[in-house]
């Protein structure tokens, strides 16, 4: 772990983090690895290693892509977790005066959106500084009522078993019951399946849906026409018994919708993320629903309150020194994925390697479910309920259709020794065979669907590796285009309402520290010393560009890297040397990077030449930090510094142990009265695996060369950011992740929500509190962030 | 990347880039290379699937499977960013499979009972009751946090290596951890179960 960097970003943190941090920091550092695993391990690398293995063509994008497919596959397993968790019960809710999303409202007539997944056009208006990029007001601010509600949230009742068989049958669900762990520690929700459809079910208002279980993870990439959409969901809601007042929009997630359910006075109750309390649903590729993701809330009204206009809650949101009473949050979008699924031919006998589950029954006595991957299992599954989950099996079978439901028909099985993984690659024909090149080799695919179009690059293939031959599961194309769906989010939270009537100071907002790359450009840079920097990319075509760099040593400790622009070639021959620079900022690159634009320099040791120094090291106490000195064979001791300018405490092999380095000694540097030795590179001075002398040479005198071609480290423009649709919501911390420990603010409270997109295509959305501060309190609300 | 490795190779001012760089070249056809690399960052591969999965036999073939990756595609890494990203996007997919396959199948909390084996001291089962305690916290909180979080205190990534795997703004990492940590604070009762 990197002390520096733990302790400069703990200084951007809440002082009660810090704790926390300190703690990660702590156990992460007595995590230590086997010492025999790691030596085991270190003997099979050896072993496998192939210096003249096949030399593969991947480039700097199949690496980004792989990077993309990773970021993919991660959101896909959030997504499935997300999915698979909740389940829902009949409803139960208009009771009293509480105000449900249930048969409360007339229907309402949809307001089905067009699909957002690409980046808005600025619009020719007038621009804002925010957040380090400009920002644009798409149309005018909306008026604003005067007043709005304060709803009190009501707690989520679990659904009983009862309750959890009527809302399958809403959804023509006639199957048995089955208990799975739920989304909270400790609780367990149901499951109700008929082998097709599948239900999920924690409560009315937390389940899921499949109408296709076994087919539910295949992404088709078919965008539906929103009008089309938004009649199939309109439909299919008025025939499942959803019947409250509701609008439809679309979303950044490919292929997914919000029906949100309107307050009685008729907006939107919005939860973190950019989400807003309601259904998500999903549509398959000819426009049905395939999925639905209930996340619902339950309140009831408290009283009326004044609240801020909208040109209230613009000012706030464009003054980025507030940070209180502003929540933010931001995300890629995720483009049209593709995947296709393994498709086995019915009633004949096939081998499958897929995972075993088993998911008990509610009622005592029953069979559990036994699943071989998405299918119900039948046939010989004596013993697979008790074969331990997440174990990989070799099961020779058929599908079978039994009552419309295609199953797995186990006639035998074993659990087996080879694991399931997926490959990278390009799906190509070679010599008539459906072939998958990638690194880890080339692999011939059975059954590969016509519809895939050859050849096919960045495929993402799972399944199951027997000798050349992959048996594959899936394929997907999440590797190319497409993903996204990270994220983050701003602001510090909402105040907490008062509702004494008698109004409370709050603080005076104090201007927070703008993140790196947003900072001001123009700051003078005189004469600040550093470590020079000289990397030559050269390019797929044959050019190179040069990039020089100053690592800044004692400097302003405002920047701990910079680019340099200028006439800098004669700098070229001074690589890893002190070099003086004089100029200003002139910009941030994409990174963060401040590129500095170089008036004059100076190299304050020119004839300074790189040694090869053999002698000690000791590790002390200098200067009230720890150090390591080195004294040479000739007696010479000098304090070890890295090229970056820190305080070196790196130590090769044990204390006293004879080391050779290639350093640079400065002659006007010193630390606790020692010379300071920049040192580049160290090793023992006798191999300690064949105990001979070993050897040491300078390279730190050349410039890196870098073959692939590099994103360009010249100016990079910030996305734009444009504000596409203002609207008053009411807001409540998503209550689906409450715990006994943090039950969140149990009020749902008017906001103000800016929706829209960089013009990279990320969303984003700020909220902004709507009550006047004569209605708060001076201290945030509890915040449950999304699990 | 703290640890010595004694292979006759190791290479100081290790928060410089590029000498794992250099070092990864060599790797191409020299093992001790690629040994070194492998003592250098086995500590923060390992720590990072021991953060996600919370057991030692887990973590262990993780880290077994990202190293026979990286070394199966070394020729692969070109230097655009730090080795350290780059392998830790490797440990990132081969514990995305991992619990892509566990989360369909099985329930976290099956999971998190599976035996660890290889641990008999005091210490080291305080230790391990420690990272399962950071595991299940980590469970709780957005998946994008937690792995924030994960990549920079566990696999030791600074936060612009972290936005390099999770292809997000090295400012959105900033945000992801601030936000992750809080999270951690207010929703789980790690530092109840942790502190001493």
């Amino acid at each position: 772990m990197k002390d520096d960097q733990i302790i400069a970003f703990a200084q951007l943190l809440d002082p009660e983090d810090e704790r926390i941090s300190a703690l990660l920091q702590r156990v992460a550092a007595q995590t230590n690895v086997n010492h025999q695993f790691q030596i085991e391990l270190e003997l099979r690398l050896k072993k496998a290693y192939k210096p003249k293995g096949i030399v593969f063509t991947t480039s700097l994008a199949k690496l980004a892509t792989t990077l993309a497919s990773i970021l993919a596959l991660i959101s896909l397993i959030f997504f499935v977790d997300w999915v698979i968790r909740p389940l829902m019960p009949q409803s139960k809710l208009a009771s009293g005066n509480i105000v449900t999303p249930t048969m409360a409202y007339p229907e309402a007539t949809p307001t089905p959106s067009e699909h957002l997944n690409k980046p808005s056009p600025t619009p020719n208006s007038t621009s804002y500084s925010w957040n380090g990029t400009t920002l644009y007001l798409q149309g005018t601010l909306p008026d604003s009522p005067a007043e709005a509600n304060i709803y009190r949230l009501q707690p989520d009742q679990r659904a009983t078993l009862d309750e959890a068989v009527a809302l399958a049958g809403r959804f023509g669900i006639q199957g048995e019951v089955y208990r799975s762990a739920g989304d909270l520690p400790g609780t367990t929700d149901y499951v109700i399946t008929d082998g097709k459809q599948w239900m999920s079910i924690r409560s009315d208002h937390y389940f899921t849906y499949y109408a296709d279980y076994p087919n539910s993870q295949v992404l088709s990439g078919v965008e539906i026409n929103a009008a089309e959409a938004a009649a199939n969901i309109k439909a299919f809601l008025k025939s499942h018994g959803f019947n409250f007042e509701y609008k439809i929009d679309s979303t950044d997630m490919w292929g997914k919708y919000y029906i949100t359910p309107l307050t009685p006075d008729g907006f939107a109750v919005h939860i973190e993320d950019l989400r807003p309390s309601g259904l998500l649903i999903t549509l398959d590729d000819s426009g049905q629903v395939a999925s639905v993701q209930a996340n619902l809330v339950d309140y009831q009204p408290i009283g009326t309150y004044a609240i801020r206009t909208a040109q209230e809650a613009w000012k706030t949101l464009l003054d980025t020194g507030i940070q209180a009473g502003k929540l933010e949050w931001f995300s890629s979008p995720s483009g049209p994925t593709r995947e296709w699924l393994r498709n086995y031919p019915m009633n004949q006998t096939e081998t499958i390697y897929s995972y075993v589950s088993s998911i008990p029954s509610a009622e005592a006595g029953k069979t559990p479910l036994i699943m071989v991957g998405m299918y119900m299992a039948s046939g010989n599954i004596t013993g697979l309920d008790k074969v331990p989950s997440n174990t990989l099996v070799e099961a020779t079978g058929q599908f079978v259709t039994d009552g419309g439901i295609t199953k797995f028909k186990v006639d035998s099985w074993k659990v087996t020794p080879l694991t399931e993984d997926g490959i990278e690659g390009t799906l190509e024909l070679v010599n008539g065979q459906v072939t998958l090149s990638a690194q880890e080799g080339n692999f011939q695919l059975a059954d590969v669907p016509a519809d895939i179009p050859l050849p096919f690059e960045n495929a993402f293939v799972a399944g199951v590796r027997l000798g050349n031959i992959y048996d594959w599961t899936s394929i997907d194309n999440r590797g190319g285009p497409g993903g996204g769906g990270g994220g983050g989010g701003g602001g510090l939270g909402f105040y907490k309402i008062n509702f004494s009537g008698t109004p409370v100071p709050l603080p005076t907002p104090v201007p927070t520290a703008l993140p790196p790359g947003q900072q001001p450009t123009g700051q003078k840079i005189e004469g600040q010393r550093g470590l020079l920097r000289v990397t030559i990319y050269k390019q797929s075509d044959g050019s190179q560009r040069v990039e020089y760099a100053l690592a800044p040593w004692n400097g302003t400790g405002s920047f701990s890297y910079m680019i340099l622009e200028g006439d800098l070639q004669s700098l070229q021959a001074y690589q890893n040397r002190p070099v003086d620079i004089w100029g200003s900022v002139d910009h941030f690159n994409q990174d963060g990077t401040p590129v500095v634009k170089v008036d004059r320099y100076e190299v304050p040791f020119p004839d300074l030449q790189f040694q090869i120094l053999k002698g000690t090291q000791k590790n002390v106490q200098l200067a009230g930090q720890p150090a390591t000195l080195f004294t040479t064979d000739a007696g010479r001791t000098y304090v070890q510094q890295t090229p970056g300018g820190t305080v070196d405490r790196s130590e090769i092999g044990h204390e006293g142990d004879l080391v050779l380095i290639e350093a640079l000694v400065i002659p006007s540097e010193s630390l606790g009265g020692y010379q300071v030795l920049v040192v580049f590179s160290a090793q023992m001075a006798v191999s300690p695996k064949s105990g001979q002398p070993s050897e040491l040479t300078i390279t730190a005198d050349q410039p890196y060369v870098m073959e692939k071609p590099q994103t360009s480290a010249a100016v990079t423009i910030p996305p734009t950011a444009t504000v596409e649709k203002v609207e008053l919501v009411y807001f409540v911390s998503n209550p689906q992740f409450a715990t006994g420990t943090n039950t969140g603010y149990p009020y749902l409270q008017p906001a103000w929500r800016f929706y829209g997109h960089y013009s990279n295509g990320d969303e984003f959305e700020v909220l902004i509190q709507a009550l006047p501060n004569e209605y708060l309190l001076p201290e945030l609300a509890p915040f449950i962030s999304p699990g | 990347m703290e640890e010595d490795c004694n292979h006759g190779m190791y290479t100081q001012g290790q928060n410089q880039p590029m000498d794992d760089a250099v070092l990864a070249q060599r790797a191409r056809t020299d093992g001790d290379a690629f040994a070194e690399l492998y003592c250098r960052h086995v500590p923060g591969v390992y720590r990072y699937h021991m953060a996600h999965t919370g057991n030692v036999k887990d973590a262990e073939d993780l880290t077994s499977q990202t190293f026979m990756a990286a070394m199966e595609g070394i020729r692969s890494f070109r230097g655009e960013g730090s080795f350290a990203a780059w392998i830790m996007g490797i440990a990132v997919r081969k514990k995305a499979l991992f619990f892509r396959r566990r989360k369909l199948e099985a329930p976290l909390e099956a999971a998190e009972h599976i035996p660890t084996p290889g641990l008999s001291t005091d210490k080291a089962v305080f230790q391990l009751m420690q990272i399962e305690s950071v595991s299940r916290s980590m469970r709780k909180i957005s998946p994008d946090r937690a792995e924030a979080l994960v990549l920079y205190f566990f696999g030791g990534l600074t936060s612009l290596e972290v936005s390099q795997v999770t292809g997000k703004s090295e400012a959105a990492v900033k945000m992801l951890l601030s936000r992750g940590l809080k999270d951690l604070r207010e929703r789980t009762s790690l530092v109840l179960e942790v502190e001493p």
